[in-house]
């Protein structure tokens, strides 16, 4: 008889309880989800354990903010808002029981965030709170640059609550259409420095200095950022070297580099206009200069020159400019003697005008008055262009300055705007989105809002820490 | 039908008979003996032996009068000269080969050869006998075969593949040397007999006879001597010889009150007749452990229970009845629990059948039974007072709880029941033995006593089986309101025995209550609606390699698309969480295409299983799913009976009435057979509702394979 | 789950969804202030939706629990396990940024998650042919858990039948019958000797190759066997066959058929755990995922902003 296979016969092997007790494999699955699920547990655990909140961050903070990260409570919730602080905030931002949002306060300990505009409109879901712009745990990206939307949300379509804004209305990104021209440009404004500054020629070929010596100059010779280290060439200062301090090391360029330094005169102009400051025609202070300051101080500086001078030589009161110079035929008038101090107010007289008239004169307007010393117009010259932004000229050292400030070696007049238009910041900053993020592959410079502009009101006053601490109370707090 | 008149006379009486009766027939309905040997009444007649030859007139030789139909016109004689002439020489022919006496003849003095020959006076045949004598053959241990003693008459050939369908006994050789074989012939006991002892009980002579099986004595309890036995009113009237023969198969117990009897489950083989005392019958088992425990439930189980989508099933079960045990009674539902008193009979099933016991019975007070065996209880049973008494108690005490029991019968008035008590009568069957035949004339309507009847079909595809039918229920009742021609046939599976209620005392109560008259047509009208619809599935379908797996029988299969199953068992976890942790599907079993059929009941037309319960606790709706209900007492019947390992032997723990002593209830193991229900409290069986693969599948197996069942080619389908 | 036509429906909700998610996500990017961020308006919807869907996948695993409860069936809970929970992809991915989360528990949770889908695709994967190959090549499968009792139960029977056609061991086999759990099994009742008992004239090689060669397969099917290959195998019966008398070439053959079961059985259990392995992976991945991913919503919704 073979072997038949019939259901009962099959059925009849199997024991009728076996499901009851889990096979191998299923011992095995169960085993593993315990241990999953420990595991998990395990961590959320310890890392609750040591207080390090780490594992919950939705990414790395930005790098000043580095030390918060192990304790969300520093920034998220730990400080509440209160006064009338408390209630210009939204409901939904509000620390509750369970939420533990950012808080403004806690931004505001250390840093000041001066309101943008207190007529801003602010639509429904527009959020007006740090972080409502300065997204954190985005990794090390500076939180300063944030998104154009932020910005474009009101800028794009621009109102205010009352009154009329001198805004462009519609800027919606850096680009030809979506930006304009920067104002000053735009609004074709005259430079009104009071100085007298002709561009082409100190840039011009074959300067030729009084002294005879042929140079080139550069505009790098007078426009440098301010801890710029090398020593100025037309200058008879010694430059300063604010990073080299004995026993510390350089640092990255301070935020000085961002801006040229204000042309000085001794650094930059008195290497040649030295000349101009000669006041005594008759060799009688070889190689000394009126300084280059307020007409009191030169006029003090002549009557001491000669009062000097006079009591080194008393002869010289005999002398008369004029009788010093022989003419053949013709007889010298008598010297006539004359006081001391006559014949020093009549020397320093003489040097004034020199000055006044000519040597000042080349360079600054100067309003003359009858019976006293005459007053220099103050030069004014504007330190930045920009009123709503920031160009920073050391993040473009790479190009030279005519590359933008094209204008300049042709310029003849103080009144020229050497400010280069937008079309040249263009042609690097277009196009490129800067979210500030990890975002890469971009072929352009970043073109966001938050490269050049600044929301905040910085025209205020700084704020210090009111709760700087000691080292080591500080990584207590943010440990 | 054809004319049904025939008009004959016989032994010079007329009577009618419908054509088609044989002589033989027509002789017993005017109570004119014949005598025969080969033919028995409930075999076809094949006329072997001679024996009933009669004479007709104008008929040129003698006939066989059990194979001869009557005719228009006959004229019959069955004692005529020549008829005489005829017997005795066939009688003497025979018995010259025949031992004498045989073995029968010798130990019961009623082997039918020689009782027939000593009516005749025939003392010794004038013919030599056999050149010697022939083989025995006792290699089965009960029965007992001496070929000298066989005449060849072929009953035990038809009670074998007739009745019992076992296809073991043929002839075997020609001529002379003819004789029974067995299987190829080979030894009894190295064939495939099963010792059924059909054969055995239609031999006519001692060709098989019982030899001392082991179990015909009882060896606990107080024997009998003779005489104290026949002072017993019930074994009145029974020969003393064959008394004296099974004296062994009855004794007597005294118990005292507490003491239990029987238990249910056991098997046994003893009935107990009730001498003196009352006993208790009841059911341990108990009747909710598929049911959810109902009460004071909490919320979140409230919860779940909804979740769980469980309800009962809201489908009027009609079919719910008193809880039918072995005993002249039926437990009531609700309380299973009646009382036996004296003169009653219990344990009938069992003996007779060999099932397990269906209750539990504990005496009440002191008394005495008489526990008998199978020989005994027959002897009984053959006898005219005890039968009435039998009957009488049936009549008293169950026959109106069976009635009753079906909605049908409910507006029935009590005198009416006492009527019917009175015109009932109680018939008895033999395994095998038909009750009606399909085209017959319906006279009658029956109700179950005990046994199983099966209900077949007979139709040009071959016999359908239609229904088991058991102890309570009733039939033929399609054939007496419509038509008067039985529709099905219905056979005995075992000893039955059937309340008849001839067709004037119907058609009476009918009269007299149409709601009945109603109901019962109703239940007609479904009955042969469903039979139609069997029929029609049978048709519609081709028969092939289909059958192999008996997947036709199936009405519902559980089938797991094997290409889309991960074998992640979910059925099996669904059923158990549906069924107190128990799964009801095993998923193994033979593939059929791309299914694997899953061992869960398929609901099977011809339910095996149902077969032989002795409780009647698993049964159909009406729906036709198969459950099991609670009542089950574990005796595992059914599940050796299911041919596909459907059923399974779950013990649960319960707690129940200690039945030996007190009325304290302990924690116990209560084996229950469990099959699928096919979660019919539930919309879909929860196995597939909790595949997760569209895997699992519960169809009709017709309509799902309707069309690959086309397809399939010979190579693809098939068992693996 | 095999995926077949009646997925279509759910393969296009489930497109949908993810383009009109992307569609979504578009419009949100370009307008969001400072780029796509989980705690905003949007992206918290897409997270909100994403971890609704992953909780509901997860789910699937409570429902299976309960596999009684009418909660729909089983198959429309897997149906979207698979789909919600593909689509539950896209929305976390939008609801980081797509980008593969900066913290360290957002980076866990995207490895977690990207890991938990893996692994559920690559069981989706398997499960579309591996159910075929076994149909093919199992034929006479069993229940997996089953496959070391059904296997005992094996060795049983061969040591039965070759005791019945060559006589009994008579102390050849040490350990006896491993019996213990297989003592339920009761020799088949229907099952004749072949032989009466005594051993056959002729029958010793067939038991010799039983003692050395079957049952230590049978034993311990290790992969180097023959027996264990069918292609080997058939050759190895075949000498033995012309060895042994014609009455006992279908106990031979028997045997051969329990050989060929054992080899089925060991490809089963190979087979299934094949289709099963990634379940080690997804499972337990998948509830660490849920754990921190609530984790992860609480935190990130305290100190959103």
């Amino acid at each position: 008889m073979a072997r038949t296979r019939t259901t009962k016969r099959l059925a009849k092997r199997i024991e009728l309880h076996y499901f009851q007790q889990p096979h191998p494999f299923r011992r095995l699955v169960r085993w593993l989800t315990i241990a999953a699920l420990a595991v998990s547990a395990g961590w959320i655990g310890l890392s609750a354990a040591s207080k390090d909140n780490s594992p919950y961050s939705r990414g790395p903070l930005s790098t000043p903010h580095a030390m918060f990260s192990k304790n969300c409570v520093l920034c998220h919730g730990g400080v509440r808002a209160a006064g009338p602080e408390a209630n210009s905030r939204s409901a939904s931002l509000a620390t509750g029981f369970f939420r533990r949002p950012v808080s403004d306060p806690a931004c505001l300990q250390c840093h000041a965030g001066p309101a943008h505009h207190e007529r801003q409109v602010l639509d429904r879901g527009m959020r007006t709170d740090c972080a409502g712009c300065h997204v954190e745990h985005k990794g090390f990206a500076d939180i300063r640059l944030f998104s154009d939307r932020s910005c474009t949300q009101c800028h794009a379509d621009l109102r205010v609550r009352e009154g009329t804004t001198s805004f462009v209305k519609n800027i919606s990104s850096f680009s030809p259409t979506g930006h304009p021209e920067f104002a000053v440009l735009r609004l074709k404004s005259r430079d009104t420095a009071q100085l007298k500054l002709n561009h082409q020629a100190h840039l011009k070929q074959g300067l030729r200095l009084q002294d005879g010596t042929v140079v080139q100059m550069n505009c790098s010779d007078c426009h440098r950022p301010a801890n710029y280290s090398r020593s100025w060439p037309y200058g008879q200062v010694p430059p300063e070297r604010p990073g080299k301090s004995p026993g510390g090391s350089a640092g990255p360029p301070s935020s000085d580099a961002r801006h040229m330094a204000p042309v000085d005169y001794a650094r930059q102009c008195s290497g040649c206009h030295d000349r101009d400051l000669e006041f005594d025609k008759s060799g009688l202070f070889p190689g000394i200069h009126a300084p280059h300051d307020r007409p009191e101080i030169v006029h003090a500086f002549l009557l001491e020159q000669y009062r000097q001078a006079l009591a080194r030589n008393p002869r010289l009161k005999m002398e008369s400019p004029q009788a010093l110079v022989r003419y053949p035929g013709r007889r010298s008038p008598p010297l006539t003697p004359r006081t001391n101090d006559a014949w020093v107010a009549e020397r320093v007289r003489e040097a004034e005008t020199l000055l006044f008239m000519k040597g000042c004169k080349v360079c600054h307007a100067i309003e003359y008055a009858a019976e006293a010393l005459p007053v220099i117009v103050p030069t004014a010259v504007p330190a930045r262009w920009f009123s709503h932004a920031f160009f920073d000229h050391h993040a473009h050292r790479a190009l030279t300055c005519v590359a933008c400030h094209d204008r300049a070696p042709d310029s003849t007049r103080t009144a020229d705007v050497l400010l280069p238009g937008i079309k040249a910041c263009l042609e690097c900053h277009s196009g490129a989105k800067n979210e500030g993020t990890f975002s890469t592959g971009n072929t352009r410079a970043r073109s966001g809002c938050a490269e050049c502009h600044v929301y905040h009101d910085q025209t205020g006053p700084g704020k210090l820490w009111e709760g700087a601490r000691e080292i080591r109370e500080l990584t207590k707090v943010i440990r | 039908m054809a004319d049904p008149a025939v008009h004959l006379t016989i032994d010079g009486r007329a009577t009618t008979v419908p054509a088609g009766t044989t002589v033989f027939d027509a002789a017993r309905t005017l109570g004119i003996p014949i005598p025969t040997l080969c033919h028995q009444s409930n075999m076809e007649p094949v006329g072997v032996c001679r024996e009933c030859v009669v004479e007709i007139e104008g008929a040129r030789v003698l006939a066989a009068s059990c194979v001869r139909p009557a005719e228009e016109g006959m004229v019959v004689s069955t004692n005529s000269e020549r008829v005489r002439r005829t017997r005795r020489m066939l009688i003497e022919l025979l018995l010259s080969d025949h031992p004498r006496p045989c073995a029968r003849h010798r130990e019961f003095g009623d082997c039918e050869l020689e009782v027939l020959a000593e009516r005749e006076g025939i003392t010794t045949p004038r013919f030599p006998g056999s050149p010697g004598p022939r083989r025995i053959d006792d290699s089965l241990p009960a029965i007992r075969v001496d070929h000298s003693a066989c005449i060849l008459c072929d009953r035990c050939i038809r009670a074998c593949t007739d009745v019992k369908s076992n296809f073991v006994i043929g002839r075997m050789g020609k001529g002379y040397p003819t004789h029974i074989g067995f299987d190829n012939d080979l030894d009894m006991g190295a064939s495939s007999c099963v010792s059924c002892g059909e054969c055995m009980v239609s031999c006519p002579t001692g060709a098989l006879t019982n030899t001392a099986a082991p179990a015909t004595e009882l060896t606990t309890g107080m024997k009998f001597g003779l005489d104290e036995l026949l002072h017993i009113p019930i074994f009145r009237g029974v020969s003393s010889q064959f008394l004296e023969k099974n004296q062994g198969g009855v004794v007597k117990r005294n118990f005292r009150k507490g003491e239990i009897l029987c238990r249910e489950g056991e098997f046994g083989s003893t009935a107990f007749y009730i001498l003196k005392g009352e006993v208790e019958v009841f059911l341990t088992a108990p009747l909710a452990h598929v049911k959810k425990a109902g009460g004071a439930l909490g919320f979140m189980s409230k919860l779940t229970s909804l979740l769980a989508g469980g309800r009962e099933d809201p489908r009027p079960d009609a079919s719910r009845r008193p809880i039918p045990i072995d005993g002249p009674v039926d437990l009531p539902l609700d309380h299973p629990v009646a009382v036996l008193g004296e003169g009653e009979l219990f344990g009938e099933m069992t003996c007779l059948n060999f099932y397990p016991r269906s209750a539990t019975v504990r005496a009440t007070g002191d008394g005495v039974v008489l526990e008998m065996l199978r020989n005994v209880l027959q002897i009984l049973q053959k006898n005219r007072e005890f039968k009435a008494q039998l009957e009488r108690n049936y009549k008293q005490r169950a026959l109106a709880s069976h009635l009753r029991a079906s909605p049908a019968f409910a507006g029935l008035g009590d005198d009416a029941l006492d009527e019917l008590k009175e015109r009932a009568e109680l018939i008895r069957f033999e395994p095998g033995g038909v009750i009606c035949r399909q085209g017959e004339v319906a006279d009658k309507f029956y109700l179950i006593r005990i046994g199983f009847v099966k209900v077949t079909q007979t139709h040009p595809g071959g016999e359908m089986v239609l229904a088991y039918l058991s102890r309570g229920q009733f039939f033929g009742e399609i054939g007496l309101l419509a038509g008067g021609v039985r529709t099905a046939t219905c056979t005995a599976l075992d000893h039955v025995e059937v309340v008849c209620i001839g067709v004037e005392d119907f058609n009476r109560m009918l009269e007299r209550f149409p709601e009945v008259r109603r109901s019962l047509e109703q239940t007609a009208r479904e009955r042969v609606s469903a039979n139609r619809q069997h029929l029609d599935a049978v048709r519609t379908v081709p028969l092939d390699d289909f059958l192999d797996q008996g997947l036709m029988e199936a009405q519902s299969l559980l089938l797991l698309d094997l290409e889309k199953c991960t074998r992640c068992d979910d059925c099996v976890r669904a059923c158990a969480s549906a069924h107190d942790g128990v799964t009801r599907l095993v998923r193994d079993g033979l593939r059929f295409d791309k299914y694997l059929v899953a061992t869960s009941c398929r609901q099977c037309k011809d339910p095996l299983c149902m077969v032989g319960c002795p409780v009647g606790s698993i049964r159909r709706k009406e729906s036709l799913e198969i459950i099991i209900e609670d009542w089950c007492i574990g005796c595992g019947l059914c599940a050796d009976q299911c041919p596909y390992g459907n059923i399974n032997m779950h013990p649960f723990r319960v707690m129940e009435q200690d039945p030996g002593g007190v009325a304290s209830r302990k924690a116990v193991l209560r084996t229950k057979a469990t099959a699928c229900d096919l979660c019919t409290d539930h919309a879909e069986p929860s196995c597939v509702a909790a595949c997760p693969h569209d895997a699992a599948h519960r169809v009709n197996p017709r309509e799902f394979f309707a069309r690959e069942l086309v397809q399939i080619s010979p190579a693809h389908g098939g068992a693996r | 789950m095999l995926i077949d036509r009646d997925h279509r429906r759910w393969a296009y909700a489930t497109l949908l969804a993810t383009v009109a998610g992307a569609a979504t996500y578009a419009v949100y990017v370009r307008s969001a202030l400072d780029g796509p961020r989980g705690g905003s308006g949007p992206g918290l919807a897409f997270g909100v939706a994403g971890s609704a869907l992953m909780i509901y996948a997860g789910l699937l695993s409570a429902r299976k629990k309960a596999p009684t409860w009418r909660i729909g069936r089983a198959q429309a809970w897997m149906k979207g396990h698979l789909w919600l929970g593909l689509l539950s992809l896209p929305l976390i991915l939008f609801h980081a940024g797509l980008s593969f989360g900066h913290g360290a528990l957002t980076r866990v949770l995207m490895w977690l998650f990207l890991i938990v889908i893996l692994s559920g695709l690559l069981g989706v994967v398997l499960q579309q042919f591996l159910p075929r190959v076994m149909l093919q090549l199992v034929p006479m499968e069993t229940i997996y858990e089953q496959i070391p009792h059904v296997i005992a139960q094996l060795r049983v029977e061969a040591d039965q039948l070759i005791a019945a056609a060559c006589g009994p061991f008579h102390g050849q086999l040490e350990p006896a019958v491993q019996l213990g759990r297989e003592r339920r099994m009761q020799p088949s009742r229907k099952r004749q000797p072949f032989v009466s008992a005594g051993l056959l004239e002729g029958a010793e090689p067939l038991k010799e190759f039983y003692l050395v060669q079957v049952r230590p397969y049978l034993f311990d099917a290790g992969r180097g066997s023959a027996l264990g290959d069918p292609i080997k195998r058939a050759p190895l019966f075949e000498q033995v066959r012309p060895l042994i008398p014609p009455a006992l070439h279908e106990a031979l053959g028997d045997l051969e058929t329990i050989c060929e079961e054992r080899r089925q059985l060991s490809l089963q259990a190979r087979l299934h755990l094949l289709l099963h392995g990634w379940l080690a992976v997804h499972l337990p991945l998948s509830f660490a995922l849920l754990l921190l991913g609530g984790v992860h919503a609480v935190m990130a919704l305290r100190y959103r902003y």
